[in-house]
């Protein structure tokens, strides 16, 4: 697929998934997005990291109760890039029912 | 270009990410403690204010603040309608499809609006009453303040977890 629209890193499930997750929100703690996905932190880190490599998502890490913690939010380059994603899947989806 | 490791087509994508913002949302949806104490710290704090101790009108508005905050805590997200900013959006298409999705919104809000105004109305009327001798008029406001809020938020939170559940909408 070569539509400028459509979005590869994205279109994974899991990285989809977090996407999808974060849209509504302004921000998620890490632990929350990990048992909402049912995944490993590991898994979950690599994802989060390939996101933010093309700035879709940043992590913005505080303390609280002195517990280490991390929030994930989307960049407004990443709600772009989602809400393309979602369009061109749409444009995909219409297409394919005319047909 | 990068590679892929995802094999499904696009409906199941599209219905994947759907269903992840759906659960997103019933996730912010809080439950019917929230909208107790919620309600509690309404009424509470419109019962003091009606018997004019104002100390207590602070400490009852605390335990909306309180329980803002546990709410937040325990789930993550802000409880739906009570984010500091326009908050949890329900489409992929959020402004074209804009005031159809507000309209349950602006009715409860207006609702509530009118339920609010219409007991600080009359606030005098009840203190006139109360230095009457009727010492539990400030009582009674507080209760059907705190009680509309109660139905209020039971109802609108029914409506949300109805929109967005996933088995209602397949």
């Amino acid at each position: 697929m070569s539509n400028s629209s459509f979005d590869e890193l994205i279109h994974a499930p899991i990285r989809l998934k977090i996407c999808s997750f974060l849209s509504p929100t302004g921000s998620v703690e890490f632990p929350i997005i990990r048992d909402m996905l049912q995944v490993s932190d590991s898994v979950l880190s690599k994802h989060i990291k390939q996101l933010e490599n093309a700035g879709y998502v940043k992590q913005r890490k505080g303390s609280a109760h002195g517990h280490k913690r991390s929030w994930v939010y989307l960049t407004t380059s990443g709600r772009e890039a989602f809400k393309k994603h979602i369009k061109e899947l749409q444009k995909i989806i219409e297409v394919s029912t005319d047909l | 270009m990068m590679s892929t490791d995802s094999n499904l087509n696009p409906h199941e994508s599209f219905k994947l990410a759907r269903d992840m913002q759906r659960l997103s949302n019933l996730k912010a949806i809080p439950g019917n403690w929230f909208c107790f104490f919620v309600s509690l710290s309404m009424g509470l704090s419109f019962g003091f204010l009606c018997n004019q101790q104002v100390v207590w009108v602070f400490i009852s508005i605390a335990i909306f603040h309180i329980t803002l905050y546990i709410q937040k805590r325990k789930t993550g997200l802000w409880p739906f309608g009570f984010a500091p900013f326009m908050g949890q959006v329900n489409s992929f298409k959020p402004n074209r499809s804009f005031w159809k999705k507000m309209k349950m919104n602006l009715a409860v809000q207006l609702i509530s609006l009118v339920i609010v105004l219409s007991l600080c109305a009359s606030y005098v009327d009840i203190l006139e009453f109360r230095d009457k001798g009727n010492w539990w008029v400030p009582i009674a406001s507080g209760v059907i303040m705190g009680l509309a809020m109660f139905i209020i938020l039971v109802n609108s939170n029914s409506y949300f977890r109805n929109k967005y559940s996933v088995q209602n909408n397949e």
